[in-house]
């Protein structure tokens, strides 16, 4: 599944916002990382879903 | 009007925050002008809007409470190591500056050492000062002016 081939920081941001439902700060807290990270981790796991479920969405 | 370098950045994790409806209202008046003015940033705004779409809709497999439990003690290991990597770098300056100070207080106060060798040490010590200080406000200055302090590579 295309989610399993993302990078494992991507993958995990990913996974706290959409399946754990946690707000930015909170998954910031969480991992001892800058809010802007965890927006451009996000991009970045969403923008390679969009390229490997191109056509499928 | 096509949107680059910075901006460019800045427009992603707009986007990232208005797909999570995390926008203020300026931000989002900031994003709503932005993907009117850019073509290619609009058309990416649907791209990754279906992708939410897509993710929103689906259930996570909920792994066994043994998986949890080793992913939530990474997270710790990775909070507990930088807090002693913080304690250990403060611990460290203290001792090893405690350390300097001490033995430049006694060279000084020995009258057989040479003038010049303590002239010598003032000078090492005065010159390090100074570009710890010139190094810190330049930190400081990138800081306050850098547009990634807010992103981990």
């Amino acid at each position: 599944m295309a989610i399993e081939n993302l990078g494992i920081r991507e993958r995990e941001v990913l996974i706290l916002k959409e399946f754990q439902g946690l707000k930015y700060r909170e998954i910031a807290e969480l991992l001892g990382i800058p809010m802007g990270t965890v927006m451009s981790r996000l991009y970045a796991a969403r923008r390679s879903l969009a390229d490997e479920l191109d056509g499928k969405l | 009007m096509n949107v680059t370098g910075d901006g460019l950045d800045r427009a992603r994790r707009l986007m990232m925050s208005g797909i999570d409806d995390e926008l203020s209202a300026v931000e989002r008046r900031e994003l709503d002008d932005l993907l009117a003015s850019d073509p290619t940033l609009r058309a990416e705004w649907e791209r990754l809007f279906r992708v939410k779409r897509a993710t929103g809709s689906m259930k996570l497999r909920n792994p066994p409470e043994e998986v949890w439990e080793g992913y939530m003690n990474t997270v710790y290991r990775r909070l507990e190591r930088s807090i002693g990597w913080i304690l250990a770098s403060v611990g460290a300056i203290v001792v090893v500056s405690y350390g300097v100070w001490t033995a430049i207080s006694e060279m000084i106060a020995d009258a057989t050492v040479p003038w010049y060798i303590k002239a010598g040490v003032l000078a090492l010590v005065v010159g390090a000062v100074i570009l710890f200080v010139s190094v810190v406000r330049e930190k400081l200055f990138v800081r306050k002016t850098d547009p990634y302090k807010d992103v981990v590579r």
